[in-house]
């Protein structure tokens, strides 16, 4: 490495090292006291006496947060609108302890373009015909534990992450008939 | 979940898919029954009621099967477990008296009731499963399973007794001082993560409310900050002179 190479590579560093010493910790630590941190997760629990929610964030746990007054409640009205395991979108300040939500948004189901929903009613008709005469499958798309502890008769299990793992081979019947999907409610 | 998979459906070619997009709740709230599979029937910690007539039931049933004939049910409602959430599995050869079963034990506010997926012992057998013969059993046992974290009520009761614990009352002022168990704490939930310092270490820590949702989430921040901590999970109502009254919810 020639001299005038290292001289910069040197002033280079200098001049960071420098740079790191006008923001000391003390700021960053404000920074993150105003800041608005973004999380997605389903709920685990909401008290309205304590006017706290929990909600699970995959990798990170379940986090504990605040609500009052100015936090914006988006896609619903009321907290009983978002009974576990809803899936929301919450933003929040933390404040010396807290965290306070700014804003909470209940994420509203998109279906798949191509794809129509049915209603409990017509649902309903199917099963008491039967899939051979109703000419349906219906699928359960939970957890296969939580799907035998009770389903919608003549339902079969087949776990939303088994089908992705293990593909089109599982759909038990031909591209023609109906297939229903269903689960446990708009989360 | 259903979306994801009804979208896979449909980018694999399949012509005709839907989704029940308002799912399992909509279902039971419409009154409609659900099913159980064999394999839950047999392992889960659940009650399981044979529906059929005594003879019917001495010549073979499920394993573990309390016996109480449909006729019966309606004024059997004290046998059930004191816990509305214990799964309630019902089974017999006719569909009707089943489904009648169902809303008997619904209308007594249980909230997980559910059939057998095929009627009859018959087909339980063909599938390979075990019966039994003679009378099934006349009791209904229903041990609730502690969840993480959770006391149960004789565990709580006992060591309050003892003063073993440390209890923490995460409802409001005003509930608390409405009537509180003896020695409790109050820090409402809302105040736990700025009051943590006001929590002895010495003993185990347990936090409770009027129902157990504030006392789980209490459970939780707790647990993160390093306490030795459970929750009770049960209905709570304390009076001004010390008494008190715990129940499964």
């Amino acid at each position: 490495m020639n001299k005038k190479r290292l001289v910069s590579v040197i002033s280079i560093l200098a001049l960071v090292v420098f740079s790191l010493s006008l923001f000391p910790a003390s700021r960053l630590v404000a920074a993150e006291e105003g800041s608005v941190t973004r999380i997605k997760g389903k709920v685990k629990a909401v008290s309205n006496k304590a006017k706290t929610l929990s909600v699970a964030v995959k990798g990170k746990g379940v986090v504990l947060l605040k609500f009052n007054g100015a936090t914006e409640f988006v896609n619903f009205k009321k907290t009983k609108e978002i009974k576990p395991p809803t899936a929301v979108v919450v933003k929040y300040k933390t404040v010396g302890p807290d965290k306070v939500a700014t804003y909470i948004k209940k994420a509203l189901v998109k279906l798949p373009s191509g794809v129509t929903e049915i209603k409990t009613d017509e649902v309903a008709a199917l099963v008491a015909k039967g899939p051979v005469a109703g000419n349906y499958c219906l699928i359960d798309a939970r957890p296969a534990k939580i799907a035998s502890a009770a389903h919608i008769p003549t339902a079969i299990s087949i776990p939303v992450n088994l089908l992705k793992e293990k593909g089109k081979k599982l759909l038990p019947c031909d591209k023609d008939k109906l297939v229903i999907f269903y689960c446990g409610g708009p989360t | 979940m259903s979306p994801k998979s009804a979208g896979l459906a449909k980018k694999w070619g399949w012509k005709n898919v839907r989704v029940y997009v308002e799912g399992m709740p909509a279902w039971k709230k419409a009154g409609h029954y659900t099913v159980s599979t064999p394999d839950y029937v047999r392992t889960a910690n659940i009650v399981l009621i044979d529906l059929r007539d005594p003879a019917a039931v001495a010549a073979g049933h499920i394993p573990r099967a309390v016996g109480i004939p449909a006729g019966r049910l309606a004024n059997a409602k004290d046998a059930f477990p004191e816990s509305l959430t214990a799964p309630i599995v019902f089974y017999s050869d006719n569909v009707e008296e089943s489904i009648e079963a169902i809303k008997t034990a619904r209308g007594w506010r249980y909230k997980k009731v559910s059939l057998l997926e095929f009627p009859g012992v018959l087909e339980w057998q063909k599938r390979g499963y075990d019966i039994k013969t003679g009378p099934a059993a006349k009791e209904i046992v229903y041990v609730r399973k502690l969840e993480p974290g959770q006391i149960s009520i004789p565990t709580f009761e006992a060591a309050l007794k003892t003063q073993a614990i440390t209890v923490i009352d995460v409802r409001g002022p005003s509930e608390y001082a409405a009537g509180h168990f003896p020695g409790a704490i109050n820090i409402s939930l809302d105040e736990l993560p700025a009051r943590l310092d006001d929590i002895p270490h010495d003993k185990f820590v347990v936090v409770h409310c009027r129902t157990g949702v504030r006392g789980e989430m209490a459970y939780l921040l707790l647990k993160e900050k390093g306490f030795d901590v459970k929750y009770l999970k049960a209905g709570c109502k304390c009076n001004l002179d010390g008494t008190y009254l715990i129940w499964e919810l």
